[in-house]
């Protein structure tokens, strides 16, 4: 049954919920609705050298965008993810979170302080660039 | 009245506080490192994230005394040879600063610019807490800390 509520959500309010919506969604591998928080051309970008690993490297567009999640999942087991902090200001956010991945080819596991930033239009978002320890990673994932 | 007043406050806050933070960066890059660490509180905390074996200046620091180290070292070790401010997101006591440095290694002289992404938290118009984001495996390739499998 469905109530009517009186409940409104509007400005950086609207844009924290929304987030931790789609990162759970990004928690559970499931990319087709992380994306969904993308504008049309939206980017999303792991910053770092994609002979270290290849996901990082700019994705533009939702199906690329959900297609680069469920390779991350594949790579990645994510034994647990914690959002430390959502920051939000006019068109602008940035989320923390700590990670604990495992990785499916070499079994390692490490924990990782991520940082995100986001760039929103409309409340969608037209541009979101990960930062993190991309060196670890590699070794973890037996790339070097 | 209160509402124009409450505006024009929280402009001039924000005003104050995207000063600050481009006098803070200025400051890094133009080594003035006793400006640079007036906007730190004594006790505050500085994170550069990474493992010390690939990234060597990653890890924490406690203290002035520490991050004035920190800092004296990773300017003897890299030439900044310029910075930028891309954006700033604050809300309350939390600053997210994105910013990009171009520099030239003093090792082997390579040159690069880095994307960075400073989490800071504010008290008493104080840094009390710096956590610096940036890609760690470009930096340790640049370095030669690690080579591709």
């Amino acid at each position: 049954m469905t109530y009517p509520s009186f409940r409104v959500l509007s400005g950086t309010v609207a844009v924290r919920e929304r987030l931790i919506d789609l990162y759970e969604a990004r928690r559970r591998g499931d990319g087709d609705g992380f994306a969904l928080g993308f504008a049309e051309d939206g980017i999303f970008h792991i910053l770092g050298d994609t002979r270290l690993l290849p996901e990082t490297g700019p994705r533009q567009g939702r199906r690329d965008i959900a297609r680069v999640i469920k390779r991350c999942y594949q790579q990645y087991e994510y034994v647990d993810a914690l959002l430390v902090d959502v920051i939000v200001d006019i068109n602008l956010a940035a989320v923390r979170r700590q990670l604990t991945l495992r990785s499916r080819d070499t079994g390692a596991v490490g924990e990782f302080d991520v940082m995100d930033f986001i760039r929103l239009r409309d409340g969608e978002i037209v541009e979101l660039t990960q930062f993190m320890d991309t060196a670890s990673l590699a070794i973890m994932s037996g790339r070097v | 009245m209160a509402k124009p007043t409450a505006f024009a406050s929280e402009t001039t806050r924000r005003k104050a506080l995207l000063e600050a933070v481009h006098a803070l960066y200025d400051a890094r890059q133009a080594g003035d490192f006793d400006e640079y660490l007036s906007y730190f509180a004594p006790d505050a905390r500085m994170t550069v994230i990474g493992n010390p074996v690939l990234n060597p200046q990653s890890g924490l620091r406690v203290g002035r005394e520490s991050i004035d180290r920190y800092i004296r070292q990773v300017h003897d070790e890299n030439f900044y040879l310029g910075h930028g401010i891309d954006h700033i997101i604050a809300e309350g006591d939390h600053v997210v600063v994105r910013w990009h440095m171009d520099l030239r290694l003093a090792q082997n002289g390579r040159e690069a610019r880095f994307d960075a992404l400073d989490y800071l938290r504010i008290r008493d118009n104080r840094i009390v807490e710096v956590t610096q984001f940036y890609d760690t495996g470009t930096m340790a390739l640049l370095k030669g800390r690690i080579r591709i499998a």
